[in-house]
């Protein structure tokens, strides 16, 4: 034999060992020992077995390799790389094509309509049979930190509060719902220590942070009915309740930023009047989603922030969040979008005024970007001081 | 030559013990990773954050509401907007094939909102049964009836074809990412895509039989294709049969342990004008099923809703009901073609199954 050769066999039987323990390690990996084997076969004699296929004016472009349903024969939905057939295209832009619905200048029935799509009023138990308990108290600076548990059966949750309370009260109470990436600490820390050192005290939740993980959650909770986005305006509304906080303080106000925002301007609609909410963000339209539907699907990484039990979004409109909140208004906002995008979409139902005036329900406060001066923006909001303020005030002129 | 025996057989050997550790270095690797609960992709911001995650992932399904609702019909077309299509007209035109004319590729046009949906029905001339053929995702009418490549559906319109029956073939739904968008889309619209196919099929279905005045009419749905056939049953006109194959018997209880595995890829295909998916169940479709039906499942599937069926229905023979299960003998949701083709020709005498009856009726 010569070299060569045997070179050849041995490179040969040494290939054999490596592809004999990696299908060892394939076997292992996908169970195949513990599968049924007419599954497999199956697959492989689907290729030659059954009628040849006719002659097609459409090329397959189904690439079942990529889907996941196809891998492991299990049940959709799920994740796909498939390319789309003919059809799947035609019909997808039909439904491009839809024309956004026009929303009335205000919906009827609003509260009830957000309620239903937030789930409000699904969550048990009630403010009344809600078990509040205390696990922490500690000092920061010259308050001391109250942590409860706020516990719930429908969902089964216990949501989280940080309750501050100012060595000298001043008899005002601040609410802060914190936006996604952060959490009820966190605000109290940003937010809530400049409040702290005049006098307020500070109640804080512990809402949504991770918007991936609470739409899976979601897509499980909306069984039973009930909603994030409805859970923590209740949290609140059922705290505030529960410890008759508007009894105790003479002035209670919300603030909440981004997401927060959000769900502060649901819980100015949908609960007992406060002094004043703050919507520090928060103010998109519903419609702002429409022209995307992709991207409503793709967003935030795994899915979706599931944002409602029902078609809440269509035929709804910011204005509708202003016209039906309970309590005084304020949104902060960029100067720019807010006299571009928000005028116009307000306007059906509002009289914009170009200035911040002494009496009314909404003001729209123009942020600024200059360091050091969002701290003292919040503080004036929070003191009333119109003056010191840059900003518009809507007058409603539809009943 | 006997060296030469020697090596071979060595060679053999060492080849057996290389699969051996193979599967050996697998279950050592497995052993050294810790059990996946958490995905620790997932960041958490707050410590109540993580500790609801949690316990959600750990904790079982809630108990969920088996009774079976009375206007079920009524709940059932509003959530899915079945009646916001409106005014439907059927075009059809040859399907380009170069040796059959028999195939017509029907146009389900809606005017309101603007809405075209396609079908393929290939006919006899004298046939007295339509099958309606309903695919689950990644798959097509064309593969449907054996115009394309082949894929779980094996042909089974083609099949049904040379059977002897006619066969209308839908063009459903076909990636599930697509779908999840169009529902968000419609929703604006008051509909949902199970709302607006199960409707453009049923007045498909309605139109081919007034007009060839078929005797029987059977629906097969596959998969996703199931769920409609579901809707169907309990939405439109009577027919001879339905039969669900491979589609999710537990939706409830799929959807939390899809989200509790992150599994839950796109939520929003579930999304319904009137959210009732937590409210209603296998026993509302059966009980207001307005056709004879029988779903076809694997063991686990079957074993899992015949518990939550006890309190509503009592259990018969398979074939002295007007809805079954019937055991597939390979499990999971690949069509076994001989038995589907023999249930859709003969009904479900002969099959392993049980047969369902509601209770106090």
């Amino acid at each position: 034999m010569t070299v060569w050769f045997r070179s050849a066999v041995i490179a040969l039987t040494i290939g054999l060992i490596g592809l004999s323990a990696l299908a060892g390690f394939v076997t292992a990996k996908y169970e195949i020992f513990d599968r049924d084997p007419r599954e497999f076969i199956s697959r492989v004699v689907l290729k030659f077995d059954g009628p040849e296929p006719l002659l097609s004016p459409y090329r397959s472009r189904l690439n079942l390799d990529g889907c996941q349903c196809a891998v492991s024969w299990r049940i959709c939905p799920c994740g796909s790389t498939m390319t789309l057939p003919p059809y799947e295209q035609e019909i997808w832009k039909q439904v491009l094509a839809l024309p956004m619905p026009d929303a009335p200048p205000l919906a009827e029935n609003f509260r009830a309509r957000l309620s239903e799509a937030v789930g409000f009023d699904a969550v048990r138990p009630d403010a009344s049979g809600l078990r509040i308990e205390e696990f922490g108290k500690r000092r920061i600076g010259n308050a001391t930190l109250e942590s409860m548990h706020l516990q719930y059966e429908r969902p089964r949750v216990r949501i989280k509060a940080h309750f501050a309370k100012a060595s000298e009260s001043s008899g005002n109470l601040l609410v802060l719902l914190h936006g996604v990436a952060s959490n009820g600490e966190r605000i109290l820390t940003e937010v809530g220590t400049s409040s702290l050192k005049e006098g307020y005290d500070v109640l804080a939740f512990d809402v949504t942070s991770n918007t991936t993980l609470m739409g899976i959650v979601n897509a499980a909770w909306q069984l039973q009915g009930v909603h994030a986005a409805g859970l923590w305006p209740r949290a609140v509304c059922d705290f505030v309740k529960r410890r008759q906080l508007r009894q105790q303080y003479k002035r209670t106000v919300v603030y909440g930023a981004g997401d927060g925002a959000r769900y502060a301007g649901y819980l100015a609609n949908l609960c007992e009047p406060f002094d004043l909410v703050i919507m520090d963000g928060g103010d998109t339209d519903p419609s702002a989603d429409y022209p995307s539907p992709m991207r409503r699907v793709h967003r935030l990484f795994l899915g979706y922030w599931h944002d409602h039990l029902t078609a809440f979004p269509a035929g709804t409109s910011i204005r509708d969040i202003l016209a039906n909140s309970q309590s005084r208004l304020v949104l902060i906002g960029d100067p720019e979008d807010y006299r571009g995008r928000l005028r116009a979409l307000v306007e059906p139902a509002y009289d914009w005024r170009g200035s911040l005036e002494p009496e009314g329900r909404t003001r729209l406060v123009f942020r600024t970007d200059r360091k050091g001066k969002r701290k003292n923006l919040i503080d004036a909001v929070l003191a009333e001081d119109w003056s010191a303020l840059d900003g518009a005030m809507l007058d409603r002129k539809l009943p | 030559m006997r060296q030469c025996i020697k090596w071979v057989a060595f060679v053999s050997m060492v080849i057996a013990a290389a699969f051996i550790a193979g599967i050996g270095a697998h279950a050592v690797l497995d052993v050294l990773r810790s059990p996946p609960q958490i995905d620790m992709a997932q960041r958490f911001y707050s410590a109540s954050e993580r500790e609801l995650w949690e316990r959600f992932v750990s904790e079982a399904p809630p108990d969920f509401d088996e009774s079976v609702e009375a206007d079920f019909p009524e709940l059932l077309r509003s959530a899915l907007g079945y009646e916001t299509l409106l005014n439907s007209t059927i075009r059809d035109r040859r399907y380009e094939h170069p040796i059959d004319n028999s195939i017509r590729e029907l146009r389900i046009a809606f005017q309101q909102p603007e809405l075209t949906f396609r079908a393929l029905y290939w006919r006899h001339g004298k046939a007295d049964t339509l099958a309606v053929i309903l695919h689950g995702f990644a798959s097509t009418a064309d593969k449907v009836l054996g115009f394309d490549k082949p894929d779980y559906m094996q042909f089974v319109g083609g099949r049904l074809f040379n059977d002897g029956l006619d066969v209308l073939a839908f063009d459903m739904p076909s990636d599930p990412v697509l779908t999840a968008a169009m529902n968000t889309r419609l929703m604006w619209h008051g509909i949902t895509t199970e709302g607006a196919w199960s409707r453009a099929i049923c007045e498909t279905m309605n139109s081919l039989r007034d007009r060839h005045d078929y005797e029987q009419v059977v629906i097969y749905g596959v998969r996703e294709g199931g769920r409609y056939a579901d809707i169907l049953s309990v939405l439109c006109r009577p027919v001879t049969r339905v039969v669900i194959d491979g589609a999710v018997l537990d939706r409830r209880r799929a959807i939390w342990r899809d989200s509790q595995h992150q599994q839950m890829k796109q939520p929003i295909l579930f999304d319904q004008l009137v959210p009732i998916e937590g409210q209603t169940s296998i026993s509302d479709f059966l009980a207001h099923s307005r056709s004879p039906k029988v779903y076809l499942a694997g063991d686990f599937a079957l074993s899992e809703i015949e518990r939550a069926l006890s309190g509503n229905f009592e259990e018969t023979r398979v074939d002295e009901s007007r809805s079954g299960f019937i055991y597939k003998k390979r499990s999971r949701s690949v069509p076994e073609l001989p038995d589907a083709q023999r249930l859709l020709r003969d009904g479900p005498a002969g099959f392993n199954g049980f047969g369902v009856i509601l209770k106090n009726r």
